[in-house]
């Protein structure tokens, strides 16, 4: 019977069972307050002065002791978004929130996540008018420690809120150094990560935000036609896209027929380069875009496109960088190719001695390399940027903003970095 | 994640075949008594039915997805004295194809497969034999739209089969057999059902 036995164990082994990891995010449109008709928008002065690095004296075993409650907003036309996120840190641990007044208190709505599980749920926070929201909707709010609590509930998954969570206010975010820059990795993070948006998208660029980026490292390549894109790999891959029947490197296509049969992971059409360029200009209050190379050919269009967006951000009033990312020696020496290279805004991942040659605005060490004090020391003397990538590992995150003087951070989990940098003291 | 498990489980799938075969090697009659040594060419062909999601969707979708096609096989084996048999396998095959209707402009798309296998064979019982292969996949992409394009990637990938064995000769057999080809990095996979001839070109005791 030996020989038998064989069988049923080939079939088991090839098809057993595989975990499939998955976030699926909570529905929170249940919350009747605050889809209350008489539930107003919070007033502008409200938000800024609700930033503040908070206290949890409820539910800090699942999210921590303290946190950073930061507002961003994205537009589109007239209208305009708003969020407020709290980072935590515990877990790589953020929510995620909109916000409305409702007879007299403030109500925020939304969810949380952990970034280092699936854990996910609806949140739902409230300022009385006792609790700081008549300070904060009044005239001129001036918020001291104490002044704000923000109180609710928190839920897994679907479920109704029910587990407590109360925040205190005790000090403003840190914003030193002033300049900053934390800088999410290909647009906003990874779609591995199992964000509700993929990776080098439009909507991955309009979401980080949330995450509590500054900045956004996108991921460039040409199309067979040599139109800009934005994707990482060097192949077509269902880690990155959806299945279509397209295999291959993504340069043996036109941008016509990516654009035809090619989505990304949650549906998304590839971008250009020029639609994310738009998208963070006129959309978002970003500060910072690095455009990685992937490619090994001429640097000049990027080049071209980068003056272009300068050029208009400038012309609404906004402060962007828009920096050429060169991560390796081919790439390098293409840069050496344009005319005035030295005055070129550039990221140079090479040595400091590459830096120097090219005049580059910022260095990029990997951080594996350390805080390296000195050198970056050396390097501000020279009026240079130093950034850091690609740091994930939360205790790396945390030593490098307490113990070194980088002036910017790529991570896959800029909430992470948020959280470090606001915290700070 | 995927990858990972699939290769150990197909590793660990071979280690049971090897085991098996060193147990049992004196319970299973064979058609003859005595013990050949050879070389056995099986070349056939059959029809191909992929079986796994394609994500496709309007308005690039203009027809439904096309996921029966010809396939070919050509394997070489090596029988030793024992039962674990050993070869390579390669063939041809149609993953799917369809066609697209867009913004009116029409074009086509079929993904083809070549199986480059290392693949391991053992008698299970009289004339039946279970086959289990390991290697990697080169799938081509043949795009008309825009301009034609092929565009190849070699993905990791297995297959196991089940085939039956009819002799005609001490040197010729007929061959029905059952499938599973797994190009697991694309999630490509299909189910072949074929008829090949079996060819003991070289044999020595």
């Amino acid at each position: 019977m030996k020989k038998y036995f064989i069988i049923p164990v080939f079939f088991c082994l090839f098809f057993s069972c595989q975990k499939k990891y998955e976030v699926v995010m909570p529905d929170t449109a249940t919350w009747s307050m605050f889809n209350d008709p008489a539930a107003l928008p919070l007033t502008p002065a409200s938000r800024p002065a609700m930033e503040g690095v908070y206290t949890l004296s409820k539910g800090n075993d699942i999210f921590g002791d303290q946190a950073a409650i930061k507002w961003s907003h994205t537009s589109k036309g007239s209208d305009t978004t708003y969020h407020v996120s709290g980072f935590f840190g515990k877990d790589i641990a953020y929510f995620i929130c909109e916000g409305k007044q409702l007879n007299g208190s403030i109500l925020l709505n939304g969810y949380w996540r952990k970034m280092v599980s699936t854990e996910t749920g609806i949140v739902h926070l409230t300022i009385s008018a006792a609790n700081g929201a008549a300070l904060l909707l009044g005239p001129g709010p001036v918020i001291t420690p104490g002044s704000i609590v923000i109180d609710g509930f928190f839920g897994t998954g679907s479920e109704n809120p029910g587990t407590p969570i109360t925040l205190s206010y005790i000090r403003k975010l840190n914003n030193s150094p002033a300049s900053f820059q934390i800088a999410a990795h290909r647009s906003g993070g990874r779609t591995s990560d199992l964000l509700p948006v993929s990776e080098n998208s439009v909507a991955m660029i309009l979401k980080t935000p949330e995450f509590g980026s500054t900045g956004v490292e996108v991921d460039v390549r040409f199309t067979k036609d040599g139109v800009p894109i934005l994707y990482h790999d060097n192949t077509l891959n269902l880690r990155e896209v959806q299945k279509s029947g397209l295999v291959g490197p993504i340069e043996d296509y036109t941008y016509d027929q990516l654009s035809t049969f090619v989505r990304l992971v949650h549906g998304e059409k590839i971008p250009t380069l020029r639609e994310a360029l738009d998208a963070v200009v006129y959309q978002t209050q970003l500060q910072f875009v690095w455009l990685d190379t992937k490619y090994t050919s001429s640097i000049a269009p990027i080049h071209a496109m980068q003056l272009e967006y300068i050029q208009k951000a400038a012309a609404i009033g906004r402060k962007l960088d828009i920096v050429i990312g060169l991560p390796g020696k081919d790439q390098f020496n293409q840069f050496l190719n344009l005319a005035d290279y030295k005055n070129v805004p550039s990221l140079c991942e090479l040595g400091a001695n590459e830096s120097d040659q090219i005049n580059a605005k910022i260095w990029a060490p990997r951080f594996t390399e350390g805080t390296q004090n000195e050198l970056v020391a050396d390097e501000h003397t020279k009026g240079r940027k130093v950034y850091v990538w690609t740091v994930d590992e939360p205790a790396f995150i945390t030593s490098f903003i307490n113990d070194g003087h980088f002036d910017g951070m790529l991570s896959n989990f800029p909430s992470c970095v948020a959280y470090n940098y606001y915290v700070h003291q | 994640m995927y990858t990972s498990k699939k290769t150990y489980l197909l590793l660990v799938l071979l280690a049971l075949l090897a085991v098996n075969s060193l147990l049992a090697q004196s319970n299973v009659k064979i058609d003859s008594n005595k013990v050949w040594k050879s070389f056995v060419l099986q070349v056939g062909g059959g029809i191909g039915s992929y079986t796994t999601v394609v994500h496709i969707k309007p308005p690039a979708l203009s027809g439904s997805v096309k996921r029966y096609s010809p396939v070919g096989t050509l394997r070489l084996l090596w029988y030793p004295s024992y039962r674990l048999r050993m070869g390579f396998e390669t063939g041809y095959t149609d993953f799917y194809s369809y066609k697209v209707k867009n913004a009116g402009k029409e074009g086509s798309l079929h993904l083809s497969a070549v199986p480059l296998l290392f693949v391991f064979s053992m008698q299970v019982v009289r004339r039946v034999n279970i086959y289990a292969g390991l290697g990697a996949y080169m799938e081509t992409t043949h795009l008309v739209y825009d301009g034609s394009v092929t565009s190849k990637a070699f993905v990791l990938g297995t297959n196991i089969a089940l085939s039956y064995t009819y002799p005609f000769s001490s040197k010729l057999s007929i061959v029905a057999e059952a499938e599973w080809m797994n190009a697991y990095d694309s999630k490509d996979a299909a189910l072949n059902l074929q008829a090949k001839l079996a060819w003991r070109f070289l044999r020595w005791q």
